[in-house]
């Protein structure tokens, strides 16, 4: 359990992580209608160097950029 | 049937609205409208349910369009942009909100592919207490992901109908129209507040977000309890093995790489071109053209100016038709497909996903490849297109960035045949390295001194699929004449001021006016002025022009001219749609800055080319 204020940016393809927090109210409110929620698991499935974050969860992939990846806060199980 | 009209028309959401075509009878008896996440299939149920040819599209945000059909009854049908609740973060959703809430009924139509994702919206719109249906689409590719979704006990517990379909064979759809006579408002989350309660609440940011947890955790325990997963089958493995390959920045290299030439093949060479040689000269200005004259000229003498106006070299007749025609149609109609082509397959979002990080550098972020790409067929129709993106800024930035640094497929068509001349593949290097460097500086400019922040990506991935011929025929028609709609308009303007200028002589005056900064500070030929000026008329006549003048300049004047015409102002009906779309404070802007950036930076490569001697 290290759960320093990793975020989305600092994790590799393959790993599965856990949404700690995610800073800003209204990208939190936005990715919670996607289901991308504080408590939810999701598995990096893609990064882009210097660029977005590919994330899956269940069905859905999902691309984010590297500035809300900075803004969401994660830890490994 | 007969007293409700037959015709039914796209309007876009960005600009007021639409003209002759708007003839939606007044005496409407419901209006129903069609709601869903982006890429849930909700075009192509649009069109099962019309017959309307309409946009239907693969990008996630790509539906600023509101198509409107009639179903029988006089019951009006709307499409809404693709949203994941109702929460008006932008303009799409603000659209979308608000045609939600006035709606009689609702079609929410769902991806059984990402039911727990889509279900918000759904639990979104029962909570407004809309009396709705819901239509879980894309139940095929669920079926090959192994996905087992129990629909009874799904619409027990939504308390509204719910269709399964699979719109792309029609399968269900039939089953749409009569499940709407048994819509209702369905079961509210647990403790949910009364409707106008509830939208006070969600009026306040933190509220908000703790309603949304309330509401997700309640979809996500539903989805839970439908939903059971078995084994997926090879197509679909190889459909995600494909989508994770195009994400891999070599693959994505390369893959581009391809798609490039394709489109230079393609839509520069074919399209530009062969087709363009045998539509405008051949077509047009054999036959049309002429045509036009001999009955202009049968009631107006040729010398006269109402000649020149209708029927001259630029008259509002013949240029205008000969251009709408014979260039832009087959231009604008294969760049359409081509880019329907990428977006249905699913390969266009991956491009997004790649070209992020550097378009984030320039205050962009990767929706911008759509008009980008768009850009090199007509800055026009991709200008047009920036409505794609989420703000203001970025529109801004990406219009500036369109009309100064892209070369258009008219322009480019020329441009290969000079730069043939001017020493092939060196020319080119140095053509494309400062044309690069010219948007980066300009990009990154923007971003600094532009108010405000951009937007970062979160985009959608859809599944890599075959894509439907069906579909991009559709798209790609749609497309086109909505963007012809648009812009013929505009051409036509730009020819009639055109032919104006020449009448009363302003045009030879320009070009004497221009003619010290062509001769001393580009070192170019005299007459290169007057083809600067022909390329604000069309960008190609500008390029054209160089070609005849060609035979008497050096390698690095042409690369110095081309350079210039290629950052000169973009011509009349972009300028015109960057009028239309940003206001005539930036438009005037965007046009001043071309001419100083044009000249400057070919001040600065006739005198480094010119005097290092690489070409
Ligand atoms: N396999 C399958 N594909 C579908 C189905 N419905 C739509 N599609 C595809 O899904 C993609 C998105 O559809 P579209 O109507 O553009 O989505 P919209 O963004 O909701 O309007 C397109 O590539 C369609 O061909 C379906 O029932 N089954």
């Amino acid at each position: 359990m290290k759960s320093t204020m990793l975020t989305l940016n600092d994790i590799k393809t393959g790993q599965t992580v856990v949404i700690k927090n995610i800073m800003d109210v209204g990208i939190a409110t936005q990715a919670m209608r996607m289901g991308i929620a504080i408590g939810e698991s999701v598995t990096c499935i893609a990064r882009v160097p210097a660029g977005p974050t590919v994330i899956q969860k269940g069905g859905m992939e999902l691309a984010i950029g590297e500035g809300l990846c900075c803004q969401i806060e994660v830890a490994f199980e | 049937m007969n007293s409700m009209t037959q015709d039914p028309y796209v309007c876009s959401s960005g600009t007021s609205c639409c003209g002759p075509t708007e003839e939606i009878p007044i005496d409407i008896s419901e209006t129903i409208v069609l709601a869903g996440n982006p890429n849930v299939g909700k075009s192509v149920v649009f069109n099962a349910l019309t017959g309307l040819y309409t946009n239907v599209s693969n990008f996630p945000g790509t539906t600023v369009d509101i198509p409107k059909g009639m179903l029988s009854d006089k019951r009006l049908l709307k499409d809404t942009p693709g949203v994941y609740g109702l929460s008006k973060f932008s303009e799409e959703e603000f659209v979308a909100e608000k045609a939600i809430l006035a709606a009689d009924k609702v079609i929410n139509v769902v991806s059984a592919l990402s039911l727990e994702r889509d279900l918000f919206l759904t639990q979104h719109i029962i909570d407004f207490q809309k009396p709705m249906i819901v239509v879980l689409n894309q139940m095929d590719e669920a079926k090959g992901q192994g996905l087992e979704i129990d629909v009874a006990q799904l619409q027990k517990y939504l308390g509204v109908p719910v269709i399964p379909t699979v719109a792309i064979t029609g399968e269900g759809i039939d089953k749409i129209l009569p499940a709407l006579a048994n819509a209702c408002p369905g079961n509210p989350m647990p403790d949910c507040p009364d409707v106008e309660q509830l939208k006070q609440l969600e009026e306040n940011p933190v509220k908000r977000l703790h309603i949304y947890g309330l509401r997700r955790q309640y979809v996500n325990g539903l989805s839970q309890r439908v939903l059971s997963k078995g084994v997926a089958s090879a197509n679909f493995s190889l459909s995600r093995l494909m989508g994770k390959l195009f994400l891999n920045p070599l693959v994505g290299v390369i893959s581009g790489a391809i798609a490039m030439f394709a489109l230079y093949q393609i839509v520069g060479i074919w399209i530009a071109g062969d087709l363009v040689n045998i539509t405008e000269k051949t077509i047009m200005l054999g036959y049309v053209v002429p045509a036009i004259q001999t009955v202009v000229g049968a009631v107006f003498p040729k010398n006269t100016a109402i000649y020149t106006i209708l029927a001259g070299e630029f008259g509002v007749l013949t240029m205008s038709l000969q251009y709408i025609f014979g260039v832009l149609f087959p231009l604008i109609v294969g760049f359409y497909v081509y880019i329907s082509i990428l977006e249905d397959c699913g390969y266009l979002p991956r491009i997004a996903v790649l070209s992020d990080g550097l378009l984030s550098k320039i205050g962009l972020n990767g929706r911008a490849v759509i008009p980008i790409i768009l850009g090199f067929g007509c800055v026009t129709m991709a200008t047009v297109s920036t409505r794609v993106l989420a703000t203001q800024r970025e529109r801004t930035i990406a219009s500036t960035i369109l009309a100064i640094t892209i070369p258009c497929s008219a322009q480019i068509a020329v441009i290969i045949a000079l730069m043939a001349l001017a020493g092939g593949f060196k020319a080119w290097l140095v053509y494309c390295t400062i044309l690069f460097v010219v948007l980066l500086v300009l990009g990154t400019l923007l971003n600094k001194l532009l108010p405000g922040k951009s937007t970062s990506l979160m985009l959608d991935l859809p599944p890599m699929r075959l894509p439907s011929i069906k579909n991009i025929a559709r798209k790609s028609w749609v497309r086109t004449m909505v963007f012809l709609k648009e812009a013929a308009p505009l051409f036509i303007i730009g020819s009639l001021l055109v032919s104006i200028t020449q009448v009363t002589g302003l045009l030879t005056a320009s070009e004497h006016l221009l003619a010290p900064i062509t001769v001393n500070l580009l070192h170019l030929p005299a007459q290169t002025a007057s083809i600067f000026i022909m390329g604000m008329v069309r960008r190609d006549f500008g390029a054209a022009g160089l070609y005849m003048l060609a035979n008497q300049m050096t390698a690095s004047q042409i690369l110095t001219a081309l350079v210039t015409i290629t950052l000169f102002v973009p011509c009349i009906a972009s300028f015109t749609v960057i009028w239309k779309e940003r206001g005539i404070t930036e438009s005037s802007i965007v046009l001043a800055g071309s001419w100083l950036i044009a000249f400057v930076v070919g001040g600065i490569v006739a005198h480094l080319v010119g005097g290092s001697g690489i070409l």
